[in-house]
């Protein structure tokens, strides 16, 4: 607390120039909107890597427009680019560090980080990361093509990927981004322990803030073990060791085993904060209490517990002993009951509500119509019997990006336009926003459903031209299908960037607590100033009392004192 | 609620210095980077072919030396719990000379470390002529990274104190960190060296 | 019926694992004779999060509540105490 008091004192409420202001600050909101807008812009390279390799594939060995043609290392490349951005540069600094940054002291009643320098260096770090991430297209053999998993030997040795540079340029980036991410959920969680505003209890802390926190633990547990697998990639790569190759002993599964005790808890970690933006979501534009706050919390930390417990499920067809592979068909299946627990829990918390469809709450309801076909999917894949015959399909392929599109674009639409007013002090256009949401939610589905049956009827991941196996010829007819349901959902996009930047400047003045909902940060004036709330909130009370009898006003904010209750929310604007 | 309570809101509190909860979570993530080499080291070894396990040369890793060593580490932590308790009791002149002993102790161990690597190195001992060098070189000098990172931090504290300008949550801080380094290192030693 | 099957199935994987290797090229290898390392150290890696931060945040937790109750503690006798000064000052020494 001291240290950054002080480092408000020294800098307070002077002018301060835009450098300052924009790029050197502390300020949380601002280095989550750093966060945010960074990623936004890394969600245009993910987004026009896979228009160009959908294209090759639905016509395959045409000039792409933009592009040209596509030759197979430079797939390999766009491929490996499109998931890694995808994942580390969008999904994670989006869900984790824009949100978080933004949110958690607000939501907490605080006026920032406990430790808001390094909350700058944290963004520093990522945005280093993305820079290196981007210079390895400018570097002889251009960006690395060995898939975002990096499996040696192909990662390892030039002489296999033909990407010396990009290889490592990748390798640095990502290792980059870890240390970034482990800054700043250490900086989440302190100030998620400490910073509480008086009176809020542990079970009086939004949903979202323990999703954001338990994701960022589960990060800082498992990012450890691939940090060391990322060294010694390193090495292998750059100074001749062979820890990875079995001519001197060394041992290239070892990196799955490294790789994949993050990456499957990686997967939680996006969807925690994803899951936590629902549940406000939800919960304001139903006008009811969440259904069993506690239950979720529990639910969610008994999720982040088995996440642990999965991960080989990867490596089904690895050469890993049978006996494990039956150990982690159980645990993988063990741990759909949590994840479907809480999508009951949700939809028990719509039950009875007198729901809103704003834009923001179809986003929520979509987030779990279509995580769910994700995860009814992913039960074929978590039996290693049946996934022998899905693995490195075009099945799984569609069943993970209907886990992650949700979380990384539904959610964080979700997400966006809820706190949209709080972010810019102005609402978005409704109408837009309706469009926007329709055009991409059926063009999702229609990019995906045929991909699961392309990849049932034998399609492989990662292919470069399908014309070269003309027993799958049959199928080229789905995969335009996808291509084309791509470019309507590329389509849309503009709608929302062109309704984001207009409401920006010209939306709708917002008011400090435009939907009526009861977290603190409604309580502060919107966009908040810096140091946050004008006089710092009191907590009195749960996150979610919507609707509670003998009120007049349908919510009861955090803040509120319990002494009148006929009194409607104070707006501190 | 009584409105008796309304009138007076609780304070906001910390359970624990956000310093010491700050590292305790760093340390937390620095362990599973260590699980994470150590359980490399050990798939790898059980995976290798018997004679592909060996320095070149007939050269065996120094564990007697090491063992010396490593006794030096374990006191420098047992040096840093004394300057702690002594701290705690505001005897500030005779905290400053155990700090500094503990920081002398961590900077002896640190050097022999790399005396022993230049005797290794000139025996032909690299990362690169064998997977076993590879490991050593790179665990070990991960290790020696931390305690050096720590030791500049425990000199820190030193030279703070010594003006009398130490913030308790700076000490603790580096405090955790230093005996995460010291606490590591024996399962470092007993699984890499044997 | 389900059930007897079972634990002849996983009978047989335990006593035959080799035989239920996905890839043929793995079949003929049989597992590793690292198997054991990649079991213990799986097991290693999957518990030690849960022990560390368990520990670190069960810690946390008792002295969050410790402070929560104490802080509860002392408004309660603050509030009791409230309408004669006098009498919370004899509370005190007491
Ligand atoms: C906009 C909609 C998206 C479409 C149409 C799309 C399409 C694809 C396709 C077709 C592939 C496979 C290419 C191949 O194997 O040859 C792929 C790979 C992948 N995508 Fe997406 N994707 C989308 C969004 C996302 C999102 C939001 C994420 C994650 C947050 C993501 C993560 C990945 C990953 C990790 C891979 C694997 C890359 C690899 O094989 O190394 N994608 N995507």
């Amino acid at each position: 607390m001291s240290a950054h008091a002080a480092s408000h004192a020294e800098h307070g409420h002077h002018e301060q120039g835009f450098v300052r202001k924009y790029l050197l600050s502390t300020d949380h909101k601002v280095i989550g909107l750093q966060y945010l807008f960074t990623g936004m812009l890394m969600a245009l390279i993910g987004g026009f890597t896979v228009y160009v390799f959908r294209m090759q594939l639905a016509f395959p060995g045409e000039e792409v427009p933009l592009w040209g043609r596509v030759t197979a290392a430079q797939y390999n490349a766009l491929v490996t680019t499109h998931g890694s951005v995808m994942i580390f540069w969008v999904a994670m600094p989006v869900l984790i560090a824009a949100f978080g940054n933004f949110l958690i002291p607000l939501m907490l009643g605080c006026d920032d980080m406990v430790f808001p320098r390094l909350n700058r260096l944290s963004y520093q770090l990522f945005l280093l990361s993305a820079l290196i991430l981007i210079a390895s297209f400018f570097v002889p053999g251009g960006p690395f093509g060995g898939a975002w998993t990096a499996y040696p030997p192909l990662s390892a040795d030039p002489a296999y990927n033909a990407t010396p540079w990009g290889a490592t340029l990748w390798l640095i980036a990502v290792a980059l981004e870890f240390v970034a991410f482990l800054l700043g959920g250490i900086n989440f969680i302190t100030t998620a322990m400490n910073s509480r505003a008086p009176g809020m209890k542990m079970f009086d802390v939004p949903i979202v803030i323990w999703m954001i926190v338990l994701a960022s633990l589960v990060f800082m547990a498992s990012v450890g073990p691939l940090i060391a697998g990322a060294i010694m990639l390193l090495f292998d790569q750059r100074f001749g060791t062979g820890f990875f190759n079995p001519a001197t002993g060394g041992d290239p599964v070892l990196w799955q085993h490294l790789f994949w005790f993050f990456g499957h808890p990686e997967v939680y970690v996006v969807l925690l904060p994803a899951l936590g933006i629902v549940a406000e979501v939800m919960t304001t534009f139903s006008r009811k209490k969440l259904f069993a706050y506690r239950t979720v919390i529990f639910t969610a930390i008994a999720t982040s517990i088995i996440s642990f417990f999965v991960w080989a499920h990867h490596q089904f067809v690895a050469g890993i002993d049978p006996r494990m592979a039956g150990l982690f068909t159980v645990t993988t299946l063990i741990i759909s009951v949590p994840i479907a627990e809480m999508m009951f829990i949700y939809i028990a918390t719509l039950y009875g509500g007198s729901i809103r469809f704003t834009t923001p709450m179809l986003w929520a309801l979509a987030f779990i119509a279509e995580f769910l076909i994700g995860g009814v999917t992913g039960i074929y894949l978590g039996a290693a019997g049946s996934d022998v015959y899905f693995h490195d399909t075009y099945f799984v392929l569609a069943h993970f990006h209907y886990t992650f599109f949700p979380i990384a674009f539904i959610a964080t639409f979700a997400g966006l336009t809820y706190w949209f007013p709080k972010m810019f002090g102005r609402m978005m256009d409704e109408r837009l926003g309706k469009i926007h949401f329709w055009g991409t939610i059926i063009a999702f589905n229609v990019i995906f459903i045929p991909l699961f049956l392309t990849g049932a009827g034998g399609d492989h991941r990662r292919i470069f031209d399908y014309s070269l196996f003309p027993e799958l010829a049959g199928l080229q007819g789905l995969r335009v299908l996808a291509t084309i349901g791509l470019l309507v959902l590329i389509a849309f996009q503009p709608i929302f960037i062109y309704n984001f930047i207009n409401s920006m400047f010209r939306g709708k003045v917002a008011g400090a607590n435009p939907w009526r909902a009861n977290t603190l940060e409604w309580a502060a004036p919107s966009p908040p100033p810096h140091g946050n709330f004008p006089e710092m909130p009191v907590v009195y009370r749960g996150p979610y009392e919507y609707s509670v009898e003998g009120r007049d006003e349908d919510y009861w904010p955090q803040h509120v004192p319990p002494d009148d209750p006929k009194r409607p929310a104070e707006q501190v604007a | 609620m009584p409105m008796a309570l309304v009138g007076e809101p609780p304070k906001r509190r910390a359970a624990v210095p956000s310093g010491v909860l700050g590292m305790l979570l760093f340390v937390a993530a620095e362990v599973m980077f260590f699980a994470g080499l150590i359980s490399a080291f050990t798939i790898t070894r059980a995976g290798a072919p018997p004679l592909a396990w060996s320095l070149p040369g007939g050269v065996v890793l120094p564990a007697v030396e090491t063992a010396f060593n490593s006794i030096v580490l374990m006191m420098s932590g047992v040096v840093l719990v004394v300057a702690h308790w002594r701290l705690r009791r505001g005897e500030d002149a005779k905290a400053a000379r155990a700090l500094l002993a503990a920081t002398i102790l961590g900077a002896a161990f640190v050097l022999l470390q790399g005396r022993e690597w230049w005797g290794l190195l000139s025996r032909g001992v690299t990362m690169q002529t064998s997977t076993l060098g590879a490991f050593f070189y790179l665990i070990v000098g991960t290790h020696a990274l931390h305690a050096a990172c720590a030791i500049v931090g425990l000199g820190v504290a030193w030279w703070r104190l010594r003006r009398g300008a130490l913030p308790a949550g700076f000490f603790y801080t580096a405090e955790t960190f230093w005996y995460f380094v010291v606490a590591i290192w024996p399962v470092i030693y007993f699984r890499v060296y044997f | 019926m389900v059930f007897r099957t079972l634990v002849v199935a996983l009978a047989l994987l335990f006593a035959a694992p080799a035989s239920a290797l996905a890839c043929p090229v793995c079949g003929l290898a049989g597992p590793g004779n690292n198997g054991w390392a990649y079991l213990a150290m799986t097991l290693m890696l999957s518990a030690l999060p849960v022990g560390i931060l368990g520990g670190v945040l069960f810690w946390v937790y008792r002295r969050t509540k410790e402070a929560e109750e104490a802080a509860e503690a002392e408004q309660s006798r603050r509030a009791s105490a409230a309408p004669t000064r006098r009498q919370a000052g004899v509370e005190a020494v007491r």
